[in-house]
């Protein structure tokens, strides 16, 4: 992590001055979020999404494609496999957007520390936000990292989605160092390394 | 420009700009509705105008070609024209509706729709093809009963005017279409539930099942667009409903309640009934709407 560049404010974050008190507001309150189930803790959701926590009243949803989301949950352990399709899936979103890294899996592998096909540290392949902690965390934990990653927003602190551009090749050294190539996977061609 | 038609366009504006904060707001009634049946809380009030500027405020922008970028903007061209050609109260408020008469606003209407599909063409998606192929395969199921409505409508009207058609609903209850003509405002009445795409006849867009169907590809300011417009779209449909056959209304209040009212109608059946598969939906429409409908023709000419 120590050659990881800092972010750094740029221009293209702060240039819409006038209008950032109202953009920023409706930002932090209308997260749709990609609830990608790549572990064991999407099963948290369906209590956090449903009537006991309903996390409607808080303006987060569910979103079908990555194309309309603006949040990526990546719920618990993430095999090497799956990483391909949460790298794809978080390129395919649109700026601003948000990680939320879910369970001690993406922390530090958690209980697949040994594990020979899952990721130990998930922000060295994509930038992380907000992480919540527990094997598994309950609804009210994830509820907590929601109103946390508001408040970030709010304070133009959530800035992932720049520190993923201006840290590309970082990431995707990382990347390459658990991906052999996405060949054969129909992908584009700057996928096929 | 004479003062008679500066004033008709300012209503317009305002009555463009109305339908937007309405449409908006009658569907996060709609959402707090759905949240207390499901025992939920449900999004506050002002969460739809919180998710459209969202939408506007991302910085995105994808698009795969010319057609995709242009298919919202011509979506909104095809409502705006639609929602200027009802009437929606007496003066200034008929706005441009004696310039078309039921046809026109029929040919307009699937305007959009198509407009979409074209788009959603360009982005080649595969959820988002079987979305449109499911929604256009609706649009022919439920625009069979509709047309048979509107054609005894018309018949029994012998005007094909909408204002007319709102003259001759005058005085109470029993002279509206809906109850005057039973067969007529039953079959109207099924062929809206296609019309308004919920639950039962959900298939298009159908969550879960074909990811988000023709939005799946548009993201960002595409589908604040889209959403901006479905809004629209919705007070144009519940409008013209409420003008053929629950008697029009005299003022924008009456109005804004009777839409309120016939958007409860759809929204509740679908809290009751699950998605039908797509053949299921066609038969649907084209056997007892259809009948009934074939019914209140032959009353309406002979």
């Amino acid at each position: 992590m120590d050659d990881l560049k800092r972010p750094t404010l740029d221009s293209d974050f702060t240039c819409d001055m006038a209008f950032n008190k109202i953009t920023k507001w409706a930002q932090k309150n209308s997260l749709w979020l990609l609830a990608y189930g790549t572990g064991c803790g999407a099963i948290e959701l369906s209590p956090t999404m449903t009537s006991r926590y309903d996390w409607s009243r808080l303006g987060i949803r569910g979103s079908a494609t990555p194309r309309q989301a603006d949040l990526l949950l990546i719920t618990g352990y993430l095999s090497t496999k799956t990483l391909k399709r949460v790298i794809r899936s978080y390129e395919q979103m649109q700026d601003p957007k948000y990680v939320i890294g879910f369970g001690s899996c993406t922390i530090n592998g958690g209980m697949y520390y040994d594990s020979y096909n899952t990721i130990k540290q998930l922000d060295l392949y994509i930038p992380v936000d907000v992480y919540i902690n527990g094997c598994m965390p309950r609804p009210e934990a994830v509820l907590s990292g929601l109103a946390y990653l508001k408040d970030k927003i709010g304070d133009k602190k959530a800035d992932g989605w720049i520190k993923y551009k201006q840290n590309f090749e970082w990431y995707r050294e990382n990347q390459k160092k658990i991906l052999k190539s996405f060949n054969g996977d129909n992908m584009p061609d700057k996928y096929n390394w | 420009m004479s003062t008679d038609s500066m004033y008709r366009l300012l209503v317009t504006i305002a009555v463009i700009l109305g339908s937007i904060i309405y449409g908006f707001f009658i569907n996060s009634l709609a959402r707090r509705i759905t949240a207390r049946v499901q025992n939920r809380m449900g999004p506050p009030l002002k969460q739809p105008f919180i998710d459209v500027i969202k939408l506007y405020s991302k910085r995105t922008f994808v698009t795969h070609g010319i057609m995709q970028t242009l298919g919202p903007i011509l979506m909104l061209t095809g409502i705006i024209s639609t929602l200027i050609l009802i009437p929606y109260g007496k003066g200034y408020l008929t706005l441009y509706s004696s310039n078309g008469d039921l046809i026109t606003i029929l040919y307009i209407m699937t305007f959009g729709q198509l407009a979409m599909a074209l788009a959603v063409g360009q982005a080649g998606n595969p959820y988002g093809t079987i979305g449109v192929a499911r929604g256009l395969t609706r649009m022919f199921g439920y625009e069979l009963p509709l047309i048979l409505a509107l054609i005894s409508l018309i018949a029994l009207n012998h005007s094909a005017d909408v204002n007319v058609i709102i003259a001759n609903q005058h005085g109470g209850i029993a002279n509206w279409n809906a109850f005057r003509h039973p067969f007529v405002g039953i079959t109207a009445l099924l062929a809206m539930l296609g019309m308004m795409s919920y639950q039962p006849f959900d298939n298009a867009s159908a969550p879960a099942e074909v990811a988000s169907g023709p939005i799946t590809e548009f993201g960002g300011k595409f589908m604040a667009i889209m959403m901006t417009t479905n809004a629209m779209f919705v007070v144009a449909k519940l409008a013209l409903l409420v003008d053929l056959f629950f008697g029009g209304a005299s003022n924008i209040f009456i109005l804004a309640l009777k839409i309120f009212l016939l958007y409860l109608y759809p929204l509740f059946v679908g809290l009751v009934f699950p998605r039908f598969a797509m053949e299921d939906t066609f038969l649907f429409f084209w056997k007892w709407p259809t009948l009934i409908g074939f019914i209140g023709l032959a009353i309406a000419i002979f």
